[in-house]
């Protein structure tokens, strides 16, 4: 009986890979770490420098002109108006403003949609310009207990859970997902290195083509398992954006639950989403190092590899077409949004894994050609 | 059986002409050397030999059978040896029986027990737990040695085999090749060493400029070209051969 030489290179490959701790933590904390630290970036640094705008709603009986000269020059992102909680409700819910305070007889409320408004200096402002109010009218004795309003500046979000999740996604999600895909391209450019025009850089290429074995068999064995740790790789980016997400951006976490969102069918998703996109990255890299029989020239190529797998990832924020959801890595976005939107469909997610599989076999007929090509 | 005629092998790329007519004939049960001065085409014959070039024109016949039209079964049959030919260094010499094992259809049995007759005679077995990549240069050589016989094969093909070795490490090899060619095998040897010739082969080939201009046995050589020794026959056949116009390049018109 033949041996299946495809299975027996995987099996050769991942020993490989095992036996090589760079390349473990290449493939695996690199990814983990990158988007860990990107989310905190996204969750803290970004949010600090949002802009933002505000209004102050007071009863009939106080001057908003008066309220303006007083504090407007300190807040200068507030206007200062007469108006009821019903007249701020509905300012923050049609986006023409991202925060209002309604200041009415024992409280000052504050009220914003933590799906807009993300940054927590924001919040505080606006906090602090309810205490400064309060402290106002406490000394023109407006209110008899005025004292008691200190502690009683109160928040209401506006924001549904859905809202907060589409806007978590909006913010972090198109580039979680780019880093994810370019952390797989960059291992797959250090395995395809290794693995595949390495064989000719070390000399250990002409030992397999002496074998009796088919140079493409091999060669297939090599690629299913680059494929499988670029894939890997993928899950470990995914799995930390996940993390990043509990730890950072706790609301927009609980939010997943709270907007009902079918958990198993999402991370199904996602998975295969990451599975198409890295078949893709896979064919990719997997010609370009068979192309060459120097690593230093593959990587010329492989540097344009990566711009390509860049801009198909950030395609979604350049054009307007629905088009892009049927294709591996440009539907990373479009897909994420229709899961808290409540309109997904596996449709797109199968139409990019059927394309992701037909360019992964075109790559491996392609390749085999090249690698045995460059033996000359 | 190997037949070769009329080789002839240009490289696209450069426009070389490495090899441009070579007929030789090896037996079984023999020890061929393959003897030219640098760049005379030895090395591209071997390697159109071991199936890893393809000859622009002219045929290689394995027992009569085509090489280019039974290539996998030839593959099957040989090993091929340069210097230039690494394993993967990550690997122990027990990992790359495993895996060149498999790649030659051997079943886990054939593998264990070539194995352990191969480390024990090269001295591997103390090492076969340890990388390739930590070995010395004649570990190496050593342990190439050992995974290229693993499969048992017919015909072997040595471009230098001990080239860069110690004394003691060439004995051993010397030593292996003749039980190997006591067993029946054949075996082709490329060599700058006519010492070497001498003690060990059987019959000779030598190539000038790309074309094989001599084929016969080592004693047929001196006395075909009327002289006392190996050496002597090798270089008036070359400087009979040797083209006329590398030599005015080299030395100029004078």
């Amino acid at each position: 009986m033949r041996k299946n030489h495809v299975l027996h290179v995987m099996k050769s490959e991942w020993k490989k890979t095992r036996k090589t701790p760079v390349q473990l933590v290449t493939m695996l904390l690199v990814p983990m770490l990158s988007v860990l630290f990107l989310s905190w970036c996204l969750s803290y640094v970004m949010v600090l420098v949002n802009r933002y705008s505000g209004a102050v709603y007071f009863p009939e009986e106080i001057s908003a002109e008066e309220m303006e000269t007083e504090f407007s020059e300190y807040y200068s992102v507030f206007s200062f108006k007469n108006g009821t909680m019903d007249d701020a409700k509905a300012r923050v819910s049609n986006g023409k403003v991202d925060c209002a305070l309604v200041v009415e007889d024992r409280f000052i409320h504050i009220i914003y949609d933590s799906s807009i408004l993300t940054s927590p200096s924001a919040l505080k402002e606006a906090k602090d310009l309810g205490l400064d109010i309060s402290y106002l009218l406490a000394g023109r004795q407006y209110y008899n207990d005025a004292y008691e309003i200190y502690p009683e500046v109160e928040t209401i979000d506006m924001s549904s859970s859905a809202d907060r999740l589409e806007g978590y996604l909006d913010r972090v999600g198109g580039v979680i997902g780019m880093i994810i895909f370019l952390m797989m391209a960059s291992n797959a450019m250090a395995l395809s290195a290794r693995t595949i025009t390495g064989e000719k850089e070390r000399q250990t290429f002409d030992t397999l083509v002496l074998c009796p074995a088919d140079l493409s068999k091999i060669l297939i064995g090599k690629e299913l398992v680059m494929h499988l740790e670029i894939f890997l790789s993928g899950i470990v980016g995914f799995l930390a954006a996940i993390a990043g997400m509990a730890i950072w951006s706790p609301k927009e976490f609980a939010a997943i639950d709270e907007n009902g969102t079918e958990v198993f069918g999402a991370v199904l998703a996602i998975v295969l989403i990451i599975f198409a996109a890295s078949l893709v990255i896979t064919a990719i890299f997997s010609i370009i190092g068979s192309a060459f029989a120097e690593t230093k020239k593959a990587s010329l190529f492989s540097s344009a590899g990566m711009v390509l797998i860049s801009v198909s990832a950030m395609l979604p924020s350049f054009v307007s077409t629905d088009l892009v959801k049927y294709f591996p890595l440009s539907n990373w976005t479009p897909v994420l949004k229709s899961i808290c939107k409540d309109e997904f469909s596996y449709t797109p997610i199968f139409t990019a894994l059927a394309i992701g599989i037909l360019l992964f076999g075109l790559s491996m007929i392609l390749s085999s050609g090249l690698w045995e090509r460059t033996s000359e | 059986m190997i037949t070769i005629e009329h080789l002839k092998k240009t490289f696209k790329k450069n426009k070389v002409e490495a090899v441009k007519d070579v007929s030789l004939e090896i037996r079984d049960g023999e020890i061929f050397a393959l003897l030219g001065p640098n760049g005379a085409g030895k090395t591209t014959t071997m390697r159109m030999l071991s199936t890893l070039l393809l000859p622009t024109s002219g045929k290689i016949f394995f027992d009569g059978k085509d090489l280019l039209k039974n290539d996998e079964e030839v593959r099957s049959r040989i090993a091929f040896l340069t210097n230039e030919i690494r394993l993967d260094g990550q690997f122990t010499p027990d990992e790359l029986a495993d895996y060149y094992g498999g790649l030659y259809e051997m079943t886990q049995e054939q593998i264990n027990s070539r194995r352990d007759e191969l480390f024990d005679y090269f001295g591997i077995s103390e090492f076969r737990n340890r990388r390739y990549d930590t070995f010395s240069t004649g570990m190496k050589q050593k342990t190439s040695l050992a995974i290229c016989l693993l499969h048992d094969p017919d015909t072997i093909i040595f471009d230098e085999p001990t080239n860069g070795l110690d004394i003691l490490t060439q004995q051993l090899i010397e030593e292996y090749l003749l039980k190997l060619k006591e067993q029946g095998k054949c075996i082709i040897l490329s060599t700058h060493i006519l010492d070497l010739v001498g003690r060990m082969a059987d019959r000779v080939g030598i190539i000038v400029d790309g074309k094989s201009v001599f084929c016969g046995t080592v004693a047929e050589l001196p006395e075909s070209q009327g002289v006392e020794t190996i050496d002597q026959a090798f270089i008036k056949l070359y400087k009979e051969n040797h083209e006329e116009k590398a030599i005015v390049g080299r030395h100029g018109n004078n």
